[in-house]
């Protein structure tokens, strides 16, 4: 049970890790909250399960499968949400990104019709 | 449980520790650096996600369960976090 605890552990942290680099190494707000939503996710679940392994106790399991639940609905759903408020404030992907066309025609668009003055044009970020 | 002070196994915990401690490290440096705000409120969130984690490992150090109910809470403040951090983002309108 421990030696399996600690090797779930270590994958979760190996995947936050990952989550970090890629955080860090990205080139735009779109790929990078990519990074955070998923790996960052497997990370601490798997670090949650393998404590749960490892201290094998009931109310250590009960702990860690409902924050282990919590966290793999939330924490991607918070990271699209924060990606969608950048595309709506016209944040822009790298310039190797394919972007559909029209895709952020119809996100200005958004964005003037909420604010009332036309967006302007910003820097790459 | 009762709490392991040495042997492998916290020698190994400790690693573990250590290469969670790096990545929040390294979330430091975009929560520092991010050009626009929605890159630094991403890393806070890959921070906070990090704290759990360590507090995680040392639960299992220590031999305590009740030290994950910090999970538990953590869990769900982070997710209202983002969601009124995405709104601000919108309302403030600017990237």
């Amino acid at each position: 049970m421990t030696i399996l605890g600690l090797l779930v552990a270590g994958l979760g942290a190996v995947m936050i890790l990952l989550a970090a680099a890629g955080l860090l190494r990205l080139p735009d707000v779109y790929t990078r909250s990519h990074a955070a939503g998923k790996a960052a996710t497997l990370g601490v679940c798997g670090i949650l399960l393998g404590c749960a392994l490892g201290l094998a106790e009931t109310g250590a399991w009960i702990r860690a499968l409902v924050s282990v639940a919590f966290l793999f609905v939330t924490i991607p759903v918070g990271a699209q949400l924060v990606a969608r408020a950048a595309l709506r404030n016209g944040a822009r992907p790298a310039p190797e990104t394919y972007v559909e066309p029209g895709v952020f025609a119809q996100a200005e668009e958004e964005t003037v019709r909420r604010s009332g003055d036309p967006p302007t044009p910003r820097p790459g970020g | 449980m009762i709490p392991i002070a040495d042997g492998p196994l916290a020698i190994a915990l400790a690693a573990l520790r250590i290469v969670v401690l790096l990545a929040m490290g390294l979330a430091l440096v975009r929560l520092l650096r991010g050009p626009t705000l929605a890159d630094r409120v991403i890393a806070l969130d890959v921070l906070v996600i990090a704290a759990v984690a360590v507090v995680a490992l040392q639960a299992w150090q220590l031999g305590r369960a009740a030290l994950l109910d910090f999970a538990v809470g953590v869990a769900m403040v982070t997710f209202i976090t983002a969601v009124a951090l995405a709104w601000y983002l919108e309302q403030r309108g600017d990237a």
